[in-house]
């Protein structure tokens, strides 16, 4: 019998670290810098309220 | 997979008041634009355990730090001057002065608003490295932007020109977005405007 193996889909090249001193990587710009996650939790917002407004903000400026 | 690079946390050491904002958001978007993370005494709930002993922590955690003293006056409300920030200085010298090998190698800027302007009120600091931003939010970046590369570990970092464009761009938009989350911007508590900015620099978004 095979065993089905769940594919993960990656989320970063090979070259980028999932943590830098204990601080997670949220991606790498174009200039190759590797932009942080905070350490703490927002107080006012949450992170997909806060991906959702950054995306409407530049799909209302690219329209 | 993990990195081994020296730990990026950022001390910040500045006021969080309405008239220095410009010069504050300046100052973190460059931090974390340059890959490194602002770190930074407000960024403490009070709960339990006294605060002094979390800020002593947090500087002990941070190899780096940015200290602005350029707002030492008079608060207009009370009278009295505001020592939180050459206090926290104080700790940070001090930390690099009597820590461990670790806590020796901490390096950090000094602001001010004009050059030399320190001498009347904080002569001792005489030797450090004291820069001027001249209460321009383009100056501020620019003097982190070069503190930040000299301790980057051989890194490349983007130019003061390219970080400054970025800026511009993102204070420009920062209002739509806090629209967007019905929130006026002054509400935004650092966490807040840490994750905000990371979030904004994020490839992909």
């Amino acid at each position: 019998m095979t065993q089905k193996t769940k594919q993960k889909k990656p989320i970063r090249n090979g070259k980028t670290p999932a943590t830098v001193a204990g601080y997670r990587v949220l991606g790498e710009t174009r200039d190759g810098v590797r932009i942080l996650a905070p350490k703490g939790k927002p107080q006012s917002f949450t992170v997909p309220e806060l991906k959702k407004a950054i995306r409407s903000v530049r799909a209302g400026k690219a329209a | 997979m993990a990195d081994a690079s020296p730990a990026p946390s950022v001390f910040i050491n500045c006021p969080f008041d309405p008239d220095y904002r410009p010069l504050f958001e300046a100052m973190v978007f460059t931090v974390a634009r340059c890959g490194f993370a602002p770190r930074c005494a407000m960024e403490i709930v009070d709960g339990a355990g006294t605060r002094i002993d979390k800020i002593m922590d947090l500087i002990g955690k941070c190899p780096l730090g940015i200290h602005d003293i350029s707002r030492t006056g008079l608060d207009r409300g009370s009278g009295l001057p505001r020592f939180n920030m050459p206090f926290e200085l104080g700790l940070f010298l001090g930390a690099r002065r009597f820590g461990n090998r670790h806590q020796k190698a901490k390096n950090c800027l000094i602001l001010d608003s004009e050059s030399y302007r320190y001498q009347q009120f904080l002569s001792d600091i005489a030797g450090q490295d004291i820069g001027a931003h001249r209460n321009d939010p383009g100056v501020m970046i620019t003097k982190v932007r070069d503190f930040l590369r000299s301790h980057s570990g051989g890194r490349m970092l983007p130019g003061g020109s390219v970080i400054k464009r970025d800026f511009d761009r993102f204070a420009m938009e920062k209002p739509a977005i806090c629209d967007a989350l019905e929130l006026d911007t002054g509400e935004l508590t650092f966490v807040d405007f840490v994750t905000l900015v990371a979030y904004y620099l994020k490839p992909d978004n």
